[in-house]
């Protein structure tokens, strides 16, 4: 009987571990496809058998579903159903639950397929349009970028850019940045739409892969239409010669920044050699600032490279970097405007003090208190520079605080010298500060003499074309 | 005995079959392994054999933006969060460049649609300024809506100073009174606009909850420009109700913004329906904002693009449409711009408009001259058939000028002598 007990555990246990085994080795079947809630596996391809009641408010419902959901779903959805969600969506008419779907709805479609999600896009009335656009921008993988683009591309050019931001060239940046060679594929084939504004963006993330492919393009580019010289005295041009200089210089000043990127050392080789022309030494100050965000070391170490008279414009551009928002104790704060002004002070006094007011004001709008100290501590020779470039110029609105802000100096020295640097800056504001002057906790006497430096409009006009100056 | 084993095999096997392969391990898709490994655009020391499907580590994670979304959601997907914090140092720590940038956004945009939890802890775990702010503009845009509250969280816990304008919008889409609840406890900046933001979407979708939430809302909010997007809000979910209501407040200062505002959406919506409501409110201020808040863009100036795209012609017909003390001082400056794109349509337009109306709209088209080309203006002033308005609407032209003002007007204007007559007695009798 015993042989036959064994004989019996072990053909169990032989059959329980290889079914084990081929249950853990075997490959697994594709996950099965999450369709929205619903929508009956057997129906789901065919739109026309979709009863359009449910579906709606199945759809309609888009945005309350996870991603994972809705991207499973339109994997195995056929164009004229996900057309016909996106009719459904526009129908929904309650505002803010038809844009908060139509977000969804499009967040999902442009990872799916971006040429549908452009051409439902461009149906839409104009206000759902932009919710749809923003959906696709905010969340376009690098390979949907040029379907954003092109949506972008058809908007008035006015309605997607100011002075100080370019949606299109947002995108392109961000596109270009991943795939240079398709956003110049892209650029080429759009010449007729005024697209030479954006080849900076081109150049620029194209030479951070390939800087000899770029600098051949651009040149090549320049070459064939080389840019007129800029007229003297005001001379009226034509806007295309006026944009095209623009957009060559830019194209001159991205490359080398895009080199940068691509072998710094290389990169501060070529500028230290060719600072002395004009398209190197146009891009001196941006080369300089990025250099720092690399690395403050080795732009300290450049910027002793360069010939005397280009080390400010070079500073100028790490000035450039110090952010009101980080702060000195940030885990990175190497562009905090602490930080980027105890750089500064490493050289000369005349090397940076046309620079450091924009840090200065950076650091006031930051935390007035601690540079207020971090000014009481300076040398006597450093601190009277640092203060002649203290920003002090008054608005209305800004009096209050502005006075506020340097009352809390500790250093009685320091406050006063800056409190009569601050009125004779506020001829803007006059009222408004004669107003803070009585309301502060200074002697009368202090306030009147303060009152008194406030300049009348008019004065700072007289002085300013006496002087020749702005 | 043998068909009592064949029975606990037959037994055992499933059983033992589906335990092995529930707790069997997901393998990461090999065609991700491959183009992750097999990237052109990486140098080829960056290439090499993987050890396994499980070597998360081996994963050329800085050439994600590479591939396509599909083979980076699926990597992402099936990775355990330890790889997922390896890989985000591993960005972060990428030379600064557009590679480090596409790459960070790539990961921290797909993360964010698979799993926002992890996505906001990572992003707010990188301490690079730099990436860090990449990551969480990438995890604020990318988010699923359901997923808001994790951007929430994020916004808290950073403690900066950073807007919360576009969460709010979006979020108030769906849940606003979630996002009220974050509003009223960030302890960062709130703005009145983001105010605003979340008036405009819980008024189109809850009025009621929208507007007990603004009465007890701190008084800094309760502001015309607040107070602009809950009307605005409101006449979408009632239309009847919210004109009632703004007419009944027609005559105080702080809702006259919201007045202009619905005035503005309903024009670019309908000119009828505007004109709807421009009637439901008593006569007076009220009336005369919503108006002018139509007229006023053809005479005041815009920096940048012109976001409703009015045509003249369009809002001059529409203006006669209304009782005339809400026209008669704007209707000049729209039909002098209607002027400079068709003279000819100007005229004949003014030819057939109703003579009881037209001696008032030629007032107020004189008043509008154009300083370049006085001429025209002046000949509709003069085309006046009341003498008594004629001449008073050349006097109020003229009264507040200087001398020098008035002279080098009239050098401008070719006169015939008998209106050369007319402007002289005008003058005289300021």
């Amino acid at each position: 009987m015993m042989p036959h007990r064994r004989v019996f555990l072990t053909t169990l246990v032989s059959v329980a571990a290889v079914s084990f085994a081929a249950g853990r080795l075997l490959p697994k079947r594709e996950v099965a496809t999450p369709v929205l809630p619903g929508a009956p596996e057997a129906q789901r391809h065919t739109p026309e058998s979709l009863p359009p009641s449910d579906l709606g408010i199945q759809i309609a419902d888009i945005a309350a579903l996870p991603f994972d959901q809705t991207y499973a779903s339109f994997k195995s959805t056929s164009p004229e159903t996900l057309r016909s969600y996106c009719k459904q969506l526009q129908d929904i008419p309650v505002r803010p639950k038809r844009q908060a779907a139509l977000a969804a709805f499009f967040k999902a479609l442009i990872h799916v397929d971006p040429g549908l999600a452009k051409d439902l896009i461009l149906q839409l009335n104009k206000a759902d349009r932009w919710t749809a656009l923003f959906a696709i921008r905010d969340t376009a993988p690098p390979r949907s970028m040029q379907a954003v683009a092109e949506v972008l591309l058809t908007y008035d050019r006015a309605d997607i850019s100011s002075c100080s931001w370019d949606m299109l060239a947002d995108t392109l940046d961000e596109w270009g940045h991943s795939d240079p060679l398709a956003l110049k594929q892209f650029l080429e084939n759009r010449g007729d739409q005024d697209v030479e504004r954006y080849y900076g963006e081109l150049v620029r993330n194209w030479a951070a892969y390939d800087p000899e492919a770029a600098q051949e393009w651009m040149n090549d580019l320049i070459a064939r239409r080389p840019p007129s010289p800029e007229l003297e005295n005001g001379g009226s041009e034509l806007f295309e010669e006026h944009a095209w200089r623009s957009s060559v210089e830019e194209m001159l000043t991205a490359w080398v920044r895009g080199f940068l990127e691509h072998d710094a050392d290389a990169a501060m080789q070529y500028v230290l050699v060719n600072v002395a022309t004009p398209q190197v030494s146009n891009a001196l100050v941006s080369f300089a600032g990025e250099l720092f965000a690399m690395s403050p070391d080795r732009a300290r170490d450049f910027i002793h490279r360069l010939p005397e008279e280009q080390r400010p414009r070079a500073i100028d551009g790490v000035a450039e970097k110090a952010n009101a928002f980080v702060r000195s104790n940030a885990r990175d704060n190497s562009t905090s405007p602490r930080f980027v002004a105890e750089w500064m002070l490493q050289f000369p006094a005349d090397v940076w003090e046309g620079s450091i007011s924009n840090v200065l004001h950076q650091w006031k709008a930051a935390d007035a208190g601690e540079l207020l100290s971090w000014m009481g501590d300076l040398t006597a020779e450093t601190r009277e520079a640092v203060v002649r470039r203290f920003p002090t110029y008054v608005l209305r609105e800004t009096a209050e605080r502005d006075f506020a802000s340097i009352m809390q100096a500790r250093d009685a020295g320091l406050r006063d010298v800056l409190l009569e640097k601050l009125m004779r800056g506020a001829s803007d504001a006059r009222e408004a500060m004669i107003d803070v002057l009585g309301r502060s906790v200074l002697p009368a006497a202090e306030q009147a003499r303060l009152a008194a430096m406030i300049p009348m409009p008019s004065e700072v006009m007289s002085v300013a074309v006496d002087d020749g100056s702005e | 005995m043998w068909l009592v084993l064949a029975a606990a095999c037959f037994l055992v096997a499933p059983l033992a079959f589906a335990i092995g392969r529930i707790g069997a391990p997901r393998p990461p898709d090999r065609s991700i392994e491959h183009a992750l490994r097999s990237s052109e655009v990486r140098a080829p020391e960056t290439r090499g054999a993987a050890a396994g499907p499980d070597d998360f580590a081996n994963i050329r994670i800085e050439n994600l933006c590479d591939v396509g979304f599909d083979q980076a959601y699926q990597l992402l997907r099936s990775a355990p969060r330890e790889a997922l914090t390896t890989w985000s140092r591993r960005l972060e720590a990428l030379p600064a460049g557009a590679r480090r940038t596409a790459a960070v956004k790539t990961f921290f945009k797909t993360l964010a649609q698979i799993d926002a939890r992890t996505a906001v802890d990572l992003a707010l775990a990188l301490d690079r300024h730099d990436p860090r702010w990449a990551a969480i503009g990438s995890v604020s845009n990318a988010v699923p809506v359901a997923e808001l509250p994790e951007v929430a969280r994020m916004f808290t816990a950073l403690n900066e100073k950073v807007s919360v304008n576009d969460l709010i919008g979006t979020w108030s889409r769906s849940d606003p009174a979630a996002a009220a609840e974050f509003l009223a406890a960030y302890p960062g900046d709130v703005e009145n606009e983001d105010v605003a933001s979340l008036m405009m979407n819980w008024a189109a979708l809850d009025p009621a909850a929208a507007a007990n939430w603004l009465a007890h809302a701190e008084p800094k909010r309760r502001v015309p420009e607040t107070y602009a997007s809950f009307y605005a809000g409101w006449v979408e979910h009632d239309r009847a109700a919210a004109f009632a209501d703004l007419a009944a407040r027609a005559g105080d200062e702080t809702f006259l913004k919201a007045i202009e505002t619905v005035a503005q959406n309903l024009f670019t919506e309908s000119p009828d329906a505007a004109r709807a409501f421009i009637l439901a409110l008593p006569a007076g201020a009220g009336r005369r904002a919503a108006a002018g808040q139509i007229t006023g863009y053809f005479s005041r100036v815009y920096l940048g693009s012109d976001p409703l795209k009015l045509k003249a012609d369009e809002v001059s017909k529409w203006l006669l449409t209304l009782p005339d003390d809400v026209w008669h001082e704007e209707i000049g400056q729209v039909i002098s711009r209607w002027r400079r794109d068709d003279g000819a349509a100007v005229e004949a337009w003014l030819a057939q408009t109703p003579f009881a109306v037209r001696d008032r709209v030629l007032a107020s088209y004189c008043r509008a001259f154009d300083w370049d080309e006085p001429s025209t203006g002046f000949g509709a002033g003069f085309a006046i058939s009341d003498p008594h308005l004629r001449r008073e609407t050349f006097r109020r032209i003229f009264a507040d000028m200087t001398e020098e003002a008035r002279e080098a007007l009239l050098e401008k204007i070719e006169l015939s002598p008998a209106h050369a007559r007319e402007i002289t007695s005008v003058l005289e009798r300021l």
